[in-house]
């Protein structure tokens, strides 16, 4: 289904995955605003895509096609920070086959990227300007924050208090549990 | 930015079930018959995800303590009213009044940390807090004619 035209009461995407191209995502509201705001900040969003572009490229490059955007990019917010997301390559953490294919996946994604930010060590975060929180290599090079989603638990709960994964986790607001609708990015 | 005292307890609750989360996984993982390094690469996001929302919770506290960062030039002023409000200890909806404009507004220019306000906005905002900011000018030499 095609990104919505509008953005929703609470200023999300009414729930949903919706399948689009950076071509489908730069002429949507993601990037040109639905009018509503008169300081939606349409050049910045539009750097951020052409941003995570470059990374969406590398994971598609390297057998990896399962990516989303989600975050406060794909919420009414006049000028986000960055770009989040996560990406899922069907993998599990407790099998040890599929943790071989992950150290591929990552050693090629590196091979890929002249700055090698394919690493979520938290001692490879560094503070930026008024941020408070340290931020990881991927975010500094580019401000893009993707996680991969390997079937672990998040530790974030739904409102009933069952823990989600990243795919639940990251279709519901910050606060207040609200659903949300994100986007899987498609060639 | 955590930005609501409600959204502060929402955090810290879920601090703690994400670092439970982590210790439950590392354990797992101890007997599924990983490496080390795939054990590692396993847990680094959620270590890392679990440790920004950490930061910001620390941040929070900070302001509500009054802890401010300086500020340069206009960079952050809009993180910086938020703090300010948080350290006054005032609610949005409180603020919204004294301004004399809807919570949803305060609410939406919060979340939008005052992106494109006018510099008349910032200050009834600042009046609104009972705050006064001062700034130090550095020139560069060669500017100073």
């Amino acid at each position: 289904m095609p990104i919505p035209s509008k953005f929703n009461a609470d200023g999300l995407l009414d729930p949903g995955t919706y399948d689009a191209s950076f071509t489908d995502i730069r002429n949507s509201i993601l990037v040109l605003g639905d009018g509503s705001s008169s300081s939606w900040d349409t050049e910045w969003r539009a750097e951020l895509v052409n941003r995570a572009e470059v990374l969406v490229k590398q994971l598609w490059a390297v057998g990896v096609n399962d990516v989303f955007l989600d975050g406060s990019f794909v919420e009414n917010k006049d000028h986000p920070n960055d770009i989040d997301g996560y990406f899922d390559p069907h993998l599990s953490i407790l099998n040890p086959a599929d943790m071989v294919i992950f150290q591929k996946i990552v050693s090629d994604l590196n091979n890929l990227d002249p700055h090698k930010i394919w690493n979520w060590d938290p001692r490879s975060r560094k503070a930026y300007r008024g941020y408070p929180k340290k931020q990881l290599p991927m975010w500094l090079f580019y401000r893009v924050e993707f996680f991969p989603h390997l079937d672990q638990g998040t530790g974030i709960k739904d409102q009933h208090g069952n823990d989600q994964k990243f795919p639940a986790a990251f279709r519901q607001s910050r606060s207040e549990f609200k659903p949300k609708g994100i986007i899987k990015v498609i060639p | 930015m955590i930005k609501t005292e409600k959204e502060y307890l929402e955090s810290k609750i879920r601090l703690d079930a994400e670092f439970k989360e982590l210790d439950a996984h590392a354990e797992k993982m101890k007997k599924s018959g990983l490496t080390p390094e795939q054990i590692k690469l396993a847990l680094d996001p959620l270590a890392s995800f679990a440790l920004q929302l950490k930061e910001e919770v620390e941040e929070y506290e900070k302001l509500k303590r009054g802890q401010f960062d300086i500020l340069e030039n206009f960079n952050g002023i809009g993180r910086m009213l938020v703090a300010l409000r948080i350290f006054k200890g005032l609610k949005q909806k409180e603020l919204a009044e004294k301004l004399d404009v809807t919570e949803a507004q305060v609410s939406r220019d919060e979340r939008n940390e005052y992106h494109g306000a006018s510099i008349e906005k910032i200050q009834k905002v600042l009046d609104a807090l009972g705050v006064t900011l001062k700034s130090a000018i550095e020139t560069d030499y060669k500017d100073a004619v």
